[in-house]
């Protein structure tokens, strides 16, 4: 009986995280020719090999690192209850596409590392906090997208993921 | 007809909860249990009865009194214009419309310009209830032959380049790649979803497929439609240029595989 309910539940979020329409730009219709413009970054990456040729990868670094943005408050450990749904969200953060973390939620992808016990990792925070802003400022071309750089989080919600991977607390250090 | 749709999307979905459980299924053995299930409930394939559908249109006339045996014969087998074994040169170009088309383009082209049909009536849903068994229909018609795509005409050379740079284009919020997706991290799970590597597997060999977990037949343009759904960049319209430069990418990747039309897949 369990087993089905988790069945379930899975089959509806293995769904639903496929299938989000975008409500940030609701009423404006995008064209395709629109939404396949690339920045920098994108042209530099585009290429079988999904690397930044070296002599490029000083400049684009740097601009990677221009990009990122701290929250007014200048606080960026926010809070982790409120990190956590922004975390499964499919329509928000959508972590869970790529990795592993909380290990009551099956449903996640491996495409990146397993984030559980992340917090014991003595990492520092302001560094998960750009990292996830702008994961090509650290690992260029990578397949994580520059939640930051796209206004798909704003800065004080990666400042709540930010707690939500370091809390003690927090399911994810458990 | 709704029956056997209404039954099929029944069936499936109370199967697929089973391959959503704790430990993660092989896909390829979870597709084989599908079909076999299918199979044995059913007698015969989803996929099957839409191309017999398409048959069903392939010999019906059109607007003008003409239909696609017209020019290409009984079960497309003609003199003068057979379809045996045009699918698997294609995406090509063709003269008559000075493009190069896909499956789903050129059969639109045939239907507005030599059977009469008001193009503003088939470019939409409308049209793809028609168009889509046609194109399984027509592609069914080379089974067994092997996947031959050339680029001999210039145009058909550009779309090969236009393809392979959409291919690894980086796009949109999710800075995405069809290539991040299904060359580098093919084989690995989004969410619960294993990525396919259609370029090892000579996917255009086996589309247009029946998806078991939609209940629906797709051509290569859905697809390719659902996955730039997926990345949050806006799809681009049927019949649109981007479809054929992707698919004559992903052709020329399965040319020497062998046509098994339709294709069953998740
Ligand atoms: C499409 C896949 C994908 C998505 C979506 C994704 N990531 Fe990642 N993530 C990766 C990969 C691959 C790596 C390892 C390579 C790298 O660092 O870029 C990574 C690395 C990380 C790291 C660094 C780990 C370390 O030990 O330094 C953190 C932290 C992280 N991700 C958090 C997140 C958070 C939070 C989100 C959602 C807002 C997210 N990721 C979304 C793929 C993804
Ligand atoms: C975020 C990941 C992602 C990206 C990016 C992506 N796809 Fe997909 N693609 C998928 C998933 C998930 C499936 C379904 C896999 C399945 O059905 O098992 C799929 C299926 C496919 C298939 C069918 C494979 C088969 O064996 O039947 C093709 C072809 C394909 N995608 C082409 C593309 C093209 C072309 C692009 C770029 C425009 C693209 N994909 C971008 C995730 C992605």
């Amino acid at each position: 009986m369990k087993k089905w309910i988790i069945s379930v539940a899975g089959l509806i979020v293995g769904i639903s995280l496929l299938y989000v329409p975008d409500t940030a730009e609701a009423g404006k219709k995008r064209t395709f020719e629109e939404d396949i413009k690339q920045d920098w970054a994108q042209k530099v990456c585009s290429n079988p090999e999904s690397k930044v040729p070296p002599e490029l990868l000083d400049k684009f670094l740097e601009e990677q690192k221009k990009l990122i943005k701290y929250p007014k408050s200048g606080n960026i450990y926010g809070d982790w209850k409120r990190g956590e749904k922004l975390f499964s969200n499919p329509k928000k953060g959508n972590c869970y596409a790529c990795h592993c973390g909380d290990p009551k939620e099956l449903a996640c992808g491996n495409l990146g590392p397993n984030l559980k016990g992340y917090g014991k990792k003595k990492k520092d925070p302001e560094y998960t906090y750009r990292k996830i802003y702008n994961s090509w400022a650290y690992v260029p071309c990578s397949v994580m997208y520059r939640a930051g750089v796209h206004g798909r989080l704003t800065p004080e919600e990666i400042a709540d993921i930010v707690a939500y991977l370091h809390s003690p607390e927090s399911p994810i250090n458990k | 007809m709704v029956i056997r749709y209404a039954l099929i999307a029944l069936l499936t979905s109370g199967m697929l909860g089973v391959s959503f459980g704790e430990e993660i299924k092989d896909p390829a053995e979870e597709v084989k249990k599908q079909k076999k299930l299918l199979l044995e409930v059913m007698g015969v394939l989803p996929g099957d009865l839409i191309a017999e559908e398409g048959k069903e249109y392939f010999h019906k006339k059109g607007p003008n009194g003409k239909s696609c045996a017209s020019c290409h014969g009984k079960d497309g087998k003609g003199e003068k214009m057979p379809l045996v074994g045009a699918y698997a040169t294609m995406p090509k170009y063709y003269k008559d419309i000075d493009k190069v088309a896909d499956l789903d383009l050129r059969i639109k082209s045939c239907m507005e310009k030599y059977l009469g049909y008001d193009p503003k009536k088939i470019s939409g849903k409308a049209g793809r209830k028609i168009i889509v068994p046609l194109a399984t229909y027509v592609a069914s018609l080379s089974n067994g032959m092997k996947f031959n795509v050339k680029l001999d005409h210039p145009k058909e050379k550009e779309m090969f380049e236009k393809g392979k740079e959409l291919w690894y284009a980086r796009v949109g919020k999710m800075d995405f790649s069809c290539a991040m997706c299904h060359d580098k991290y093919g084989g690995y799970r989004i969410r619960l979803q294993t990525l396919a590597k259609p370029k090892e597997s000579k996917v255009m060999r086996y589309w247009p497929a029946y998806r078991y977990s939609k209940d629906k037949m797709w051509t290569m343009e859905d697809r390719i439609r659902g996955c730039y759904k997926q990345i949050k960049v806006t799809k681009p319209p049927f019949y649109h240029w981007a479809h054929v430069a992707l698919q004559m990418y992903m052709a020329v990747n399965s040319n020497g595989g062998v046509v098994e039309v339709p294709g069953f897949v998740r």
